[in-house]
């Protein structure tokens, strides 16, 4: 391809991807391949089997921005319809190790991290994230992800736009640092607890808002906007935002606990995503979310043990009939599904390339 | 006369107040302990079970239930000691080796509890020998594995081909679920059952010691 039609074809993507957040009628982006699994950091814990407690010392960034680097030097900027855009580190449970919780490496064969509750008493936790609010930049952990945008920013951010790195909010946040079934077991008694679980997630909730931020001003404006995860670009701040304790509520429970806060989070971004998934029971929210909050896009993840997706159409088409819509394809077979009904879908979506073996 | 409705309906209702009062109240009445729980206090779980299976429950309710049935078997385990009881079943669970995620796993445990069974629990990013060997000392009815990574899946056929490998296949039935596992999933990996949420685990697992 000359670069006049590159160039050409990199405008035609500017301007589908205004679209898609118009939500205009029959919008339809695909993605490249996905590359989840070219992680250096995720590629490395696995290789040298890193198990047990994370901790901020055990990301070498300039080591890990190099790797990223060599990882996308001969990729084109455009995966499929999307651009290819890098984060830092998105295997690293960021918010969760920001606010005080353990982080534990599975190592090989797992390559995952998981959050445990800290080592705080209940009691004491508003003091600690208060005090963590104040001195955000003093926290190693967001320190860390501060130099690792930079560091980003720098080698590849003329090369390549930058997004945030996978950030899980408030609701997330406190089921980490309580445990998930405390966090649960104390919604259940508002009438005790109410004031102290919306003080976390109040505070929660900033300290997620400054880090996506963060990350947003260290990274280079691409065009005149930024991407998030997926590659689109918008114009505008950009983030992609996911809450997966919303599976451990009723709707009752999320409106009363979570809806303000993300209401919240919609209005600090121009320009913002939230994922859900399908299997379990989270989708339940999606009108009373279109209806009271400003974000943007919805994304559902088509987990392989819920409803089939010809189940879920009516409520994909009826969340589409409002947001645009990112499809989250698992399998070759889910992918034949939407396929099939990408013309009955109203307004904008995009969903992945899955292997079709 | 005890209305057992009454107690059911304490369970359904999550309420952990009048729960453990009716309880009280029927015991004080001389029902056995056994026929509370079977009258009483399971067609409260079952029924809410239900509801969640429909979509008409969420996630809380189920767990309040649970917490109100926990609170009134505590009155009736004393009676239950007595009269020796047996559990509905033996059940070893645990996420598998890779795979930290856990509240699946307790959920599970949760639903099987109030139904009866005898749980033991081996925790999280427990490897293929870890779970052999507590099945090599104990009897269990049932092995229950849960991952919620996809990366973690093949784990659980490293379980299977372990249990197979050290002889104890035969000893026990292996029940999967998890975020990313389906039914042919279990198929594939030769898993006795497979249950999509906690509910039909608790249900599965009763239909699989009745075979």
């Amino acid at each position: 391809m000359s670069k006049e039609e590159r160039l050409g074809k990199e405008t035609g993507v500017f301007q589908s991807h205004r679209h898609f957040w118009n939500n205009s009628p029959r919008t339809v982006l695909r993605t490249g391949p996905g590359r989840s699994g070219a992680d250096p950091l995720r590629v490395r814990i696995s290789d040298e089997n890193i198990k047990g407690e994370f901790t901020p010392e055990m990301v070498d960034v300039e080591k890990l921005v190099n790797d990223i680097a060599r990882t996308y030097q001969d990729l084109p900027l455009l995966n499929g319809d999307v651009f290819q855009c890098i984060s830092f580190a998105g295997v690293v449970p960021w918010m969760e190790a920001i606010i005080g919780c353990h982080i534990y490496s599975l190592g090989k064969g797992g390559a995952s991290m998981v959050a445990n509750p800290a080592n705080i008493e209940p009691s004491d936790l508003p003091q600690h994230l208060r005090s963590l609010l104040d001195n955000l930049n003093e926290n190693a952990w967001f320190k860390k992800l501060s130099d690792g945008y930079q560091a980003l920013a720098e080698v590849l951010g003329a090369k390549f736009p930058i997004a945030n790195t996978l950030m899980r909010g408030p609701g997330d946040m406190v089921g980490a640092l309580l445990s998930h079934e405390n966090f649960v077991g104390l919604m259940l008694k508002p009438a005790v607890n109410k004031d102290f679980l919306n003080e976390l997630l109040g505070l929660c909730a900033k300290i997620y808002i400054k880090t996506a931020k963060m990350q947003l001003e260290h990274s280079k404006e691409f065009k005149g906007g930024y991407c998030n995860g997926w590659g689109l670009w918008a114009p505008g701040l950009n983030v992609r935002h996911q809450d997966d304790e919303i599976a451990l509520l009723s709707p009752k429970l999320y409106n009363e606990f979570f809806l303000p806060y993300d209401i919240q989070e919609a209005n600090a971004f121009d320009y913002s995503t939230f994922g859900m998934h399908s299997g379990v029971m989270s989708l339940y929210n999606w009108r009373d979310f279109a209806k009271k909050t400003n974000f943007s896009a919805f994304e559902v993840a088509l987990d392989p043990n819920g409803p089939t997706v010809e189940n879920l159409m009516p409520t994909l088409l009826g969340m589409n009939s409002k947001k645009p819509l990112i499809l989250v394809i698992s399998n070759a077979e889910q992918a034949k599904v939407v396929e099939k009904h990408v013309g009955d879908f109203p307004g904008s979506i995009l969903y992945n390339e899955v292997s079709r073996s | 006369m005890f209305n057992f409705d009454e107690l059911t309906k304490a369970v359904v209702n999550g309420d952990s107040d009048a729960s453990p009062e009716l309880t009280k109240k029927a015991l004080q009445a001389g029902i056995p302990a056994t026929e509370i729980l079977d009258k009483g206090l399971l067609p409260g779980m079952e029924l809410i079970g239900k509801q969640f299976e429909k979509g008409e429950a969420f996630f809380p309710e189920l767990l309040a239930a649970a917490n109100t049935m926990k609170a009134a078997v505590a009155l009736l385990k004393p009676e239950l000691s007595k009269s020796k009881v047996p559990p509905a079943g033996k059940y070893i669970i645990g996420t598998v080796e890779g795979d930290a995620h856990d509240i699946g796993k307790n959920i599970v445990k949760m639903m099987l509890e109030q139904n009866g069974w005898e749980v033991t629990d081996l925790g999280t990013d427990v490897p293929a020998e870890k779970f052999c060997s507590a099945i090599e000392k104990g009897r269990f009815d049932i092995l229950g594995l849960s991952a919620l990574l996809t990366i973690t899946m093949p784990a659980m056929d490293d379980v299977i081909k372990a249990l197979k490998a050290a002889g104890l296949r035969n000893k026990v039935k292996v029940m999967v679920g998890g975020a990313p596992i389906t039914q042919s999933f279990a198929d594939q990996i030769g898993a006795d059952a497979y249950a999509k949420d906690a509910v039909e685990a608790a249900k599965k697992a009763k239909s699989l010691v009745r075979r």
